[in-house]
């Protein structure tokens, strides 16, 4: 029943990705699309749109940062910062570690269609740089061969193609992802309507996994993934074009050998990475290299004691031209347990506890209770301990980096209730969650007797109320209406800066203490009609809270058709900011004004 | 109708006129020509600079560009600006331009487009101001003349590096090339109308402040040099005094200094430090004294209150303030400014 009542909520990524991580197992080597049911997916590009980032918008608990199309976007979660949100690949982190950021830009949607996010804590799990969550990349099952064709009037072009084949005991897949974006959009500057001349993108990202099964009980997986992205990161509007550029171009391979010994999983790990970030502009040139060398093994299941456990050994090595040759070496052992403690409540329990650099860390930990009221009604519970590291540029940045700074540790808490009921034709599901996360030692950036410089704020607290709600309403065989909304109220704030301060008290800026989105779909057989409505509220721009963006109100509407079902084609058109909105995500910096995209899909059997 | 109907009609619309045009010059046209000025850079990037305004009659006025032009921002950021021949002009550094304002009004006039990172200003003669900038990638500098009454650029010379403030004295230009991107220490001397190259003089790492005091000694004060790899580089501080184009007395000083202020009648010299107001007695050179504690973004001698205002732009994601102080280092006042606060001018 609750999973019938998870699949209407298509919108509220937070509930059906959480749900599947709060009954994982805990270990990072386990935590596999194998581990959650079908219906609890969610697929982070929805509504057609062909990237991450726009599925994500629509999650109460998540806002995206980002100044202009093309331009660095990260997603700050429950209020905390880009830092605390982890990217999982193939189980191992990959945010970096020199600046804590992921670009989401750089995710290419196409290669990894079944993404997950999880908007709470998994540092039990995954340990720095994850207590706010994170986005898992997968990819769904195809059956031959996919490709994806989408165009825009912004001269966008993104062509995209997945393949897989058998041969014996090989499994291949091989997909390739290119983005040919100008980025053409038109803006207002003042009253005045100005199109974008600053923003190329281009990008291609290829991937390839091979399985090969070396025994019934024992499977080989070789994945890689190589990017290259070059791309101008235009200005303000306030601003001229200064030459800025960026370039990213990462290989990523990890080699899994995953098997049963009696009634456990086991699975042993090695993925390397070489992340190379360069910047120019007419007067930068920087560059950064970090390689990653990460062993993890897990054992599932073991025997009697019903436990999970994960060992990982990870070695970051970063070189960079503006001075930062540094290694960080890291050691985490990690042990989960799920039981059932009576017959309508569950617990979960997860630990773990690192040494970096041989220094011991926290323990962190999770605590978890599921009870189930009725069938339709369900409550969860937890509480989790966490911490952060600071990032490379955190303590050895040339021009003002702290090497003094502490860890960040916070204590975070969930509460929710979850409400799902079936009527002869339709369906409804309602979900209300609390959070409060308290940070000490947040990491903060600001001038210091000139010079900008990571310090500590003693204390940072956040307070989150989110409620989502989802109605499948079906007014024949073949019609239906559908209708999600999802909305949070939350504060994040500077409890005791440690220091005197005047913004003691004051919301951390660009964070909405408001956000509701509204979707209406209409599904008749074979098409379907969505309009998404997005609502951010005013968000402060100065930590005095002087200053401020006022709230935007964005609707984009698709409508989606299916030409043939073998091979099956679909096609989508889109109209993005449908009442042709002026808003501003941060201050001065463009955002599209009213325009098209168009898709259309093939999959051959 | 009436005769008498058509005169009173008349006379009503006279006096609505009348009254409409009172009402105008009660809220309308500031005179914007005397006064002071808190020049703001606004946020590197994400935010715009901003210009407030104090009058002679001691009324305030905030963000006097966008509020007197429809509410257009000036641009991204902020630098500097002068008056000449009742135009304001404003170098507007990462928008790589100079906006020019009418002083009746503050409305915008014109714009110098593509002036790559435009610097200071320094008045050159009844018709010409000079101005300084860094080049394209801040680091092949110029120095151009600008016919204030004109707007044209008449003259300009590429002289490579961070040109940074400037002054005029006699028939000269000095120019003190601050490390901008790239390390630097010299102090460049030109004919102020020709810009013929006259002289390099050697004062410190980092010149990045210059005046002139009764005596017509030249004072520059140089930042000194960080090298954050190797701190055996470092150089310190330093204040240089100048006469007859040749550095004739050093003295070294607090690390990080900038910017400068002279009050002839004290014989004190000011400048800014990492922590803190300093002064040195220019009569007897050779110990600083700290006269005000903290950090602040810009200095200057007001001349119209003769005070010493300070600019704290705080965590520079806030509004700043202005520090009014009088001669014994006492606040007289402080105004609320717009984001970063970093130079003023007093007309």
């Amino acid at each position: 029943m609750k999973c019938f009542a998870l699949m209407l909520l298509l919108s509220s990524m937070s509930l059906l990705a959480q749900k599947p991580i709060l009954q994982d197992t805990g270990s990072m080597a386990v935590i596999t699309t194998a581990q959650y049911p079908d219906d609890a997916y969610t697929r982070l590009y929805t509504s057609f749109s062909n990237d991450i980032i726009g599925t994500l918008e629509s999650n109460p608990n998540t806002q995206i940062q980002s100044n202009s199309p093309g331009g660095l976007v990260t997603a700050l979660s429950n209020g905390m910062g880009a830092r605390h949100f982890a990217i999982i690949w193939d189980d191992v982190n990959i945010q970096s570690p020199i600046n804590g950021t992921f670009d989401l830009n750089l995710i290419p949607a196409f290669l990894f269609t079944e993404s997950l996010l999880i908007s709470q804590t998994i540092n039990p799990s995954y340990g720095n740089a994850s207590m706010a969550g994170g986005i898992f990349l997968k990819k769904d099952d195809i059956d031959h061969i996919s490709i994806n064709h989408l165009v825009s009037n912004t001269e966008n072009h993104t062509f995209a193609i997945r393949a897989k084949e058998e041969i014996g005991k090989l499994n291949f897949e091989l997909g390739h992802q290119r983005n040919n974006y100008n980025h053409k959009y038109a803006f207002l500057k003042g009253s005045e309507k100005r199109v974008q001349q600053d923003a190329q993108y281009n990008s291609s990202d290829w991937i390839a996994d091979v399985n090969v099964d070396l025994h019934p009980n024992w499977q080989a997986t070789i994945k890689t993934w190589i990017q290259d992205v070059r791309r101008d990161l235009s200005p303000s509007k306030t601003a001229l074009y200064n030459g800025e550029y960026q370039e990213d171009q990462n290989q990523r391979y990890s080699l899994n050998l995953l098997g049963t010994l009696g009634s456990s999983l086991v699975k042993f790990k090695y993925a390397h990475f070489n992340e190379q970030l360069n910047f120019f502009s007419n007067v930068v040139d920087s560059r950064a290299n970090n390689r990653v060398h990460n062993y993890l093994t897990s054992i599932q299941n073991i025997p009697i004691l019903r436990l999970n456990f994960g060992v990982q050994i990870r070695k970051d090595a970063v070189d960079t031209n503006f001075g930062i040759v540094e290694e960080r070496h890291n050691v985490g052992l990690n042990a989960s347990k799920q039981y059932q403690v009576w017959n309508n409540i569950s617990a979960q329990f997860q630990v773990r506890k690192d040494w970096v650099d041989k220094k011991s860390m926290p323990l962190t930990y999770r605590i978890g209770f599921d009870y189930q009221a009725k069938n339709a009604l369900s409550f969860h519970i937890d509480l989790s301990k966490n911490y952060n590291l600071p990032t490379f540029n955190d303590l050895y940045w040339p021009f003002g980096g702290n090497e003094l700074l502490l860890n960040e540790e916070s204590y975070q808490y969930n509460i929710s209730a979850f409400y799902s009921f079936k009527q002869a034709n339709s369906k409804q599901g309602v979900k209300v969650g609390l959070q409060y996360q308290d940070v000490e030692n947040w990491i903060l950036w600001r001038p210091e007797n000139g010079i900008w410089t990571p310090n500590n704020q003693k204390e940072v607290q956040h307070i989150g109320l989110s409620l989502e709600y989802a109605i499948k309403r079906y007014l024949s065989n073949v019609l239906s209406l559908g209708i999600d909304y999802s909305g949070s109220i939350s504060s994040t704030i500077i409890v005791d800066s440690g220091t005197p301060s005047t913004n003691k008290g004051n919301q951390l800026i660009f964070i909405p203490q408001q956000k509701h989105t509204l979707q209406v779909s209409v599904e008749q057989d074979v098409s379907s009609f969505e309009i998404h409505n997005n609502w951010v509220g005013k968000r402060y721009t100065t930590t005095d809270n002087l200053n401020s963006l006022p709230a935007y109100y964005i609707t984009d509407i698709t409508y989606k058709t299916q030409f043939s079902s073998s091979p099956s084609i679909y096609a989508w058109i889109t109209i993005h900011n449908l009442f042709n909105h002026n808003y501003e995500v941060i201050p001065f910096f463009p955002t599209p004004l009213r325009h098209l995209s168009f898709g259309i899909q093939y999959n051959f059997i | 109708m009436t005769l008498r109907k058509h005169i009173f009609y008349l006379l009503s619309i006279t006096f609505f006129t009348a009254c409409t045009s009172d009402s105008d010059q009660n809220t309308g046209t500031v005179d914007f020509s005397s006064g002071s000025f808190i020049i703001n850079e606004g946020i590197f990037q994400s935010g715009t600079g901003s210009i407030d305004f104090l009058d002679l009659d001691g009324n305030y006025y905030p963000n006097i560009y966008s509020s007197n032009n429809d509410n257009l921002p000036i641009g991204n950021v902020a630098q500097s600006m002068i008056i000449h021949n009742g135009i304001a002009f404003i170098a507007v550094n990462n928008d790589h331009k100079i906006i020019a304002c009418n002083t009746n009004g503050f409305k915008h006039e014109y714009t110098l487009d593509n002036i790559r990172n435009p610097r200071y200003f320094v008045e050159a003669d009844n018709d010409h101001i000079i101005f300084s900038n860094w080049g394209i990638n801040g680091s092949n500098g110029s120095i151009q003349k600008i016919n204030s009454r004109t707007g044209n650029i008449t003259l300009a010379k590429n002289i490579g590096g961070s040109p940074e403030r400037l002054l005029t004295y006699g028939n000269k230009l000095y120019v003190t090339m601050s490390k901008g991107f790239e390390r630097d220490h010299r102090l460049l001397i030109y004919d102020m109308v020709t810009f013929d190259f006259l002289k390099e003089l050697n004062v410190g790492d980092d010149p990045n402040a210059i005046a002139i005091d009764d005596e017509e000694n030249i004072w520059v004060v140089s930042g000194g040099h960080t090298d954050w790899d190797n701190p055996e580089n470092n150089t310190p501080a330093q204040l240089s005094k100048i006469v007859r184009d040749e550095v004739v007395d050093t003295l070294h000083i607090d690390a990080g200094a900038n910017d400068i202020a002279i009050n002839n009648a004290s014989g004190e010299l000011l400048y800014l430090s990492w922590n803190g107001l300093f002064s040195v007695d220019i009569r007897n050179l050779g110990s600083n004294e700290m006269k005000y504690p903290g950090y602040y973004y810009g200095l200057k001698r007001n001349h119209l209150y003769d005070e010493i205002w300070l600019a704290n732009a705080k965590d520079f994601t806030s509004n700043g303030t202005v520090i009014r102080l009088d001669n014994s280092y006492t606040i007289v006042d402080s105004l609320a400014t717009g984001i970063i606060p970093s130079d003023f001018y007093f007309n």
